[in-house]
């Protein structure tokens, strides 16, 4: 049965975000008629406001609301360490334990040369632009442990070891609360590869 | 809907929805495959690991209809080139093969030979100190399995014989200097046509002989490359990012 126009054409809008297909939209649709009338313009106010006000920071990718991000202007973070990341989101988990104090840079993805990204189409001109301005102690590449994440990683520490920058690459191995029986074998060769001395 | 219990390589892999993948695997039987994984980006999955571009696995998957998308119940992997992990210029080269595989091959072929020939060059390029070679052998195979076998016996326009003057693109062959020109055609010292004549012939396995300079590489490499580019009617995106 066919809806009203308005209707149909916020299912339609609905419709195109990730993991909403049809009847999720129309759920969505209705539930926003039934709402209070302000929650629902305030719904739409948000998306509005987020449209025109965020974009990305100019020094190293992460969304902002002005020219550098939060975490960019913040005095307290040490410039001195940049961990490299692959999308915002990535940037996001590292945030959430609180214990990184040092600056990222988001490149935008990973190589990838069967899906056509190449290195011209992430942001490693600008990091590189970071690296070369003399304040940069240490960089950790923080890409996916994929075949095309540690590609990326290779790429990045030939580009920047001759600027005298300390490359480091983020452990990997077997996470927290799963159990070694289920770990795949390339996570087990990695966990035993990245083992260290248990001190204390 | 059919369940197929299959080898695989695994030619490429992308994200499809928040926790499902797009895989498209390489399989002597049923040629190149699409199947979805479902639920492979949960970080608690048995199959992420297996599911990573190089890697040679055994898969269980479900099929509507041969040309169409699958839906991968399991994964196990039976061997992944470590060395593609750790070696930047290897996971190039590996990915310029790919890459053709993934343009070039269809749904519902035999690929037997074919599968053959890419697993015993993944074996080769984890292990040798010439992956550059092995590379170009086995393109140069890619491109007489699909057909084109590079002539070096007489000139592809008018069949005189040596000297000869470079190579035609287009007629896949060598070309003498009276026909020489035209915008297919690549002028080639004569070292370097020898030198692929027995790249073309060797196979990835007998490379031990070949001693090729860094200029001849790179002269065979984007040879290769404009006759697959033209011949299997594909552009490839790796060759871009290959300075051999």
């Amino acid at each position: 049965m066919k809806l009203t126009p308005a209707m149909e054409t916020l299912i339609a809008e609905l419709v195109k975000l990730p993991t909403i297909g049809r009847k999720s939209a129309q759920r969505l649709a209705f539930h926003l008629l039934r709402a209070k009338r302000d929650d629902a313009l305030a719904l739409a106010r948000a998306i509005e406001r987020m449209r025109e006000t965020v974009r990305f920071c100019a020094q190293c990718g992460n969304i902002a609301e002005a020219e550098r991000c939060g975490i960019c202007s913040d005095p307290s973070r040490d410039p001195s360490l940049i961990c490299v990341v692959e999308e915002v989101t990535d940037l996001v988990a590292f945030e959430r334990p609180g214990s990184f104090r040092g600056l990222y840079h988001v490149l935008g993805g990973c190589l990838s040369p069967l899906h056509g990204v190449t290195p011209e189409k992430l942001a490693i001109a600008p990091l590189m632009e970071r690296l070369r301005s003399g304040s940069v102690r240490e960089v950790i590449i923080a890409t996916n442990p994929s075949v095309d994440g540690e590609a990326t990683a290779l790429y990045l520490a030939k580009l920047a070891r001759p600027l005298g920058v300390r490359v480091t690459r983020i452990g990997m191995g077997i996470p927290i609360g799963s159990s070694v029986e289920f770990a795949d074998e390339i996570t087990v060769q990695k966990a035993l590869e990245g083992r260290r001395e248990i001190e204390g | 809907m059919s369940l197929i219990k299959t080898d695989a390589l695994v030619l490429k892999v992308g994200d499809y929805s928040e926790s499902t993948r797009l895989v498209t695997l390489l399989t002597p039987d049923h040629g190149r495959l699409r199947a979805l994984a479902k639920g492979v980006r949960r970080i608690r999955s048995r199959d992420r690991g297996a599911l990573e571009p190089f890697s040679r696995v055994h898969v269980t998957l479900y099929l509507k209809d041969p040309s169409g998308l699958g839906t991968l119940r399991e994964s196990a992997i039976l061997s992944t080139p470590s060395a593609l992990r750790s070696d930047y210029h290897r996971w190039l080269l590996a990915s310029l093969v790919f890459e053709v595989l993934d343009r070039a091959t269809l749904p519902a072929t035999d690929l037997h030979t074919l599968f053959d020939l890419v697993c015993a060059y993944l074996d080769e390029l984890n292990a040798t100190p010439r992956p550059v070679e092995a590379t170009l052998a086995v393109l140069a195979a890619l491109l007489e399995w699909h057909g084109f076998r590079p002539d070096f016996t007489c000139c592809g326009v008018c069949g005189g014989g040596e000297p000869f003057a470079g190579f035609r693109v287009d007629k896949c062959s060598v070309v003498c200097g009276r026909c020489a020109g035209g915008s297919h055609f690549l002028s080639l010292p004569p070292g370097t046509l020898k030198a692929f004549e027995h790249l073309a012939s060797a196979g990835i396995r007998g490379l031990e002989s070949l001693r090729l300079s860094g200029l001849q590489l790179d002269q065979i490499c984007s040879l290769l490359v404009a006759l697959l580019q033209y011949h299997l009617e594909i552009t490839l995106t790796t060759a871009r990012m290959l300075h051999v």
